[in-house]
């Protein structure tokens, strides 16, 4: 036999076929991933498009402003003792270092931090002010330096328990 | 059941390739069962490449079943020797590789048990030249080896076969 006819007789001879489960099992891994939803994808809207030009970081500061703004004006609700007072208008007083500076101290947030048992001198309240102190002051050949300085005290206001 | 994906279209190509791709990957895996797991990760790794598969990417399936049947049975073998289980060698002789339920069923045997015999470097290539349809150059492509190497390794290989044939017939 030359070679062509024995290659044609081997050819002849089928390869076993495979099992039906590895068809499916192609099938499932070639299947397309399930689609949660369709249709068209909406436009973005203009807040929407600024957003990333913006970046988050404004949407976190008005909301600051906004949760500091509210704990200013709603108050507390119910009968509670009286909030210490906040003066809204800056504090201005003279430093005694420097003839011509002046300190300003802005109170920027204020909140209550429960009670305290004080012994002897009672309940007392507890409340923590954020306040930012700038100094300023001109030198002598006139240029103006200001400074803002953070500050944070807590202060404890005597509380009556009835 | 299968004709929901009859008329997909890599279903075409599996039905054209799949006993050729299985019969190539029984070159090296002791089990149909194992083949199996061969070709289904050749082929889906393959069609996920090439979704619009001609006549010219098929070598590439080729090489991805052989890349894949060669790293199993190396895991295969790292796994035996970290076992240290002798039973556990994979064997060689397994399910059959060709349909035996022809008339050529003697015949099919016959070769079966002759091309298990040969070097694995001209089984390969015997398969690939024969079942697998591909041509020396893209053979010779597929293995990184010279083309006249690949068709001196097929004309050694089919002189045994014949010779083996013989011998195997007449016992």
């Amino acid at each position: 036999m030359n070679d062509p006819d024995f290659e044609n007789q081997l050819r002849s001879i089928q390869p076993s076929r495979p099992t039906r489960s590895l068809e499916e099992r192609i099938a499932r891994d070639l299947a397309p991933a399930p689609v949660v939803s369709a249709g068209v994808i909406p436009k973005k809207s203009l807040l929407e498009s600024l957003l990333p030009a913006f970046g988050w970081a404004g949407v976190g500061a008005a909301t600051a402003v906004v949760v500091m703004l509210s704990l200013n004006l709603t108050g507390a609700i119910g009968p509670q003792p009286p909030a210490p007072q906040i003066n809204p208008d800056p504090v201005v007083t003279k430093a005694e270092s420097a003839e011509n500076a002046t300190v300003r101290s802005e109170v920027v947030d204020a909140s209550e931090e429960g009670f305290v048992d004080n012994g002897a001198q009672g309940v007392s309240r507890v409340v923590r002010y954020n306040s930012i102190e700038r100094r300023k002051w001109t030198d002598a050949s006139g240029a103006i330096t200001l400074v803002e300085i953070p500050r944070e005290d807590v202060v404890l206001v005597p509380a009556s328990v009835q | 059941m299968f004709a929901t994906h009859a008329d997909e279209p890599w279903h075409r190509c599996y039905r054209e390739l799949a006993p050729k791709l299985l019969l190539f990957a029984r070159q090296w895996m002791p089990s149909q069962a194992d083949a199996e797991d061969v070709v289904q990760a050749a082929f889906v790794r393959f069609w996920k490449k090439h979704p619009t598969a001609e006549r010219e990417h098929y070598p590439l399936l080729y090489a991805a079943v052989r890349t894949i049947a060669l790293d199993t049975l190396r895991g295969n073998d790292r796994r035996i020797r970290r076992e240290n289980a002798p039973e556990a060698e994979v064997p060689r002789d397994g399910d059959p590789c060709f349909d035996l339920a022809m008339e050529q069923a003697e015949l099919a045997v016959a070769v079966d048990h002759s091309l298990r015999q040969l070097p694995g470097e001209q089984r390969e290539v015997v398969v690939l030249k024969l079942w697998g349809d591909l041509t020396f150059q893209e053979i010779a492509d597929m293995l990184g080896a010279p083309l006249n190497t690949v068709a001196a390794r097929y004309r050694y290989a089919l002189d045994k076969l014949r010779e083996r044939m013989t011998t195997y017939e007449r016992s």
